[in-house]
């Protein structure tokens, strides 16, 4: 299994313990009317972006996911709530991946909660965005 | 001063020349900051293109991209970075950029400015070691 994965299934399982949070990976599979779905993006920093987490032999060995959770809800309450739910889970843990030496998941940055502006349905959706680093460990 | 009375002799000229060297640096520093924030800012526009081009619905955003005049006064050099809501799909960096529930996001901007980061504190290191001599 790639180290992405792992990395993803690490923060997918937090939120996954909360058992009154339906959680989607990267599409709506289901028909819950709040929920969070999450899309991924990696990024390997080098000596760089990274300069105290680089080996001196210039190898790039460290992954920053970010984690791009939409809190969706009927309406703003809802989606609010989930954004708490989520928040709960993820903010400030530190996960356990295979290999690796995690740092505590942190908040990058995130939206305002907002009207689905593709649909102008009664959809409530607030962006958060947290960060996850780790290291060979 | 009275005959027989103590006296103390301060030798400034050091603390002089620094007080010029800071004053030739205010002076110019304004001025290369700006030089330095605008080269940033170009690499942010420029490589946040590059992330969000070839989408297939959206091929006019990425030329929505631009950065605003900077401002320099005596104490900062600022400028935004982003999408023009006036351009053509300028209005759709939000939606690019965290995506929506039926979207997957196409981050472009924040990771094009995390990516310039080091190298504009790098640029800002040498403009300061420039301007205020050793």
């Amino acid at each position: 299994m790639s180290t992405l994965q792992d990395h993803a299934d690490a923060v997918l399982s937090l939120l996954r313990a909360d058992a009154a949070l339906t959680v989607y990976d990267g599409m709506v599979t289901g028909t819950a009317d709040h929920y969070v779905i999450v899309y991924t993006f990696r990024q390997l920093p080098g000596g760089d972006a990274a300069p105290d987490k680089t080996p001196l032999t210039g190898d790039t060995t460290t992954v920053d996911m970010r984690f791009y959770c939409h809190c969706v809800g009927v309406d703003g309450v809802a989606a609010r709530a989930v954004q708490a739910r989520v928040q709960a889970a993820l903010l400030d843990a530190t996960p356990a991946v295979t290999g690796r030496a995690c740092f505590p998941i942190r908040w990058v940055e995130g939206t305002q909660v907002l009207r689905d502006e593709e649909t102008l349905s009664p959809v409530f959706d607030a962006v958060d965005v947290y960060g996850l680093t780790s290291v060979p460990g | 001063m009275a005959a027989g009375k103590p006296s103390v002799t301060f030798d400034d000229h050091e603390l002089v020349a620094l007080t010029k060297d800071i004053e030739r640096a205010a002076r110019i520093m304004p001025a290369e900051a700006a030089k330095v924030v605008t080269k940033a800012a170009v690499n942010i526009k420029n490589d946040a293109r590059r992330r969000v081009s070839g989408l297939a619905h959206a091929p006019a955003y990425p030329y929505a991209i631009g950065f605003d005049d900077v401002q320099v006064t005596t104490t900062y050099a600022k400028t935004a970075v982003g999408p023009d809501k006036d351009k053509r799909q300028g209005a759709l960096g939000n939606i690019l950029e965290y995506g929506t529930r039926k979207n997957p996001p196409v981050p472009h901007l924040g990771p094009a400015a995390e990516a310039e980061e080091p190298r504009f504190a790098r640029a800002m290191d040498e403009l300061a070691a420039k301007v205020l001599p050793q």
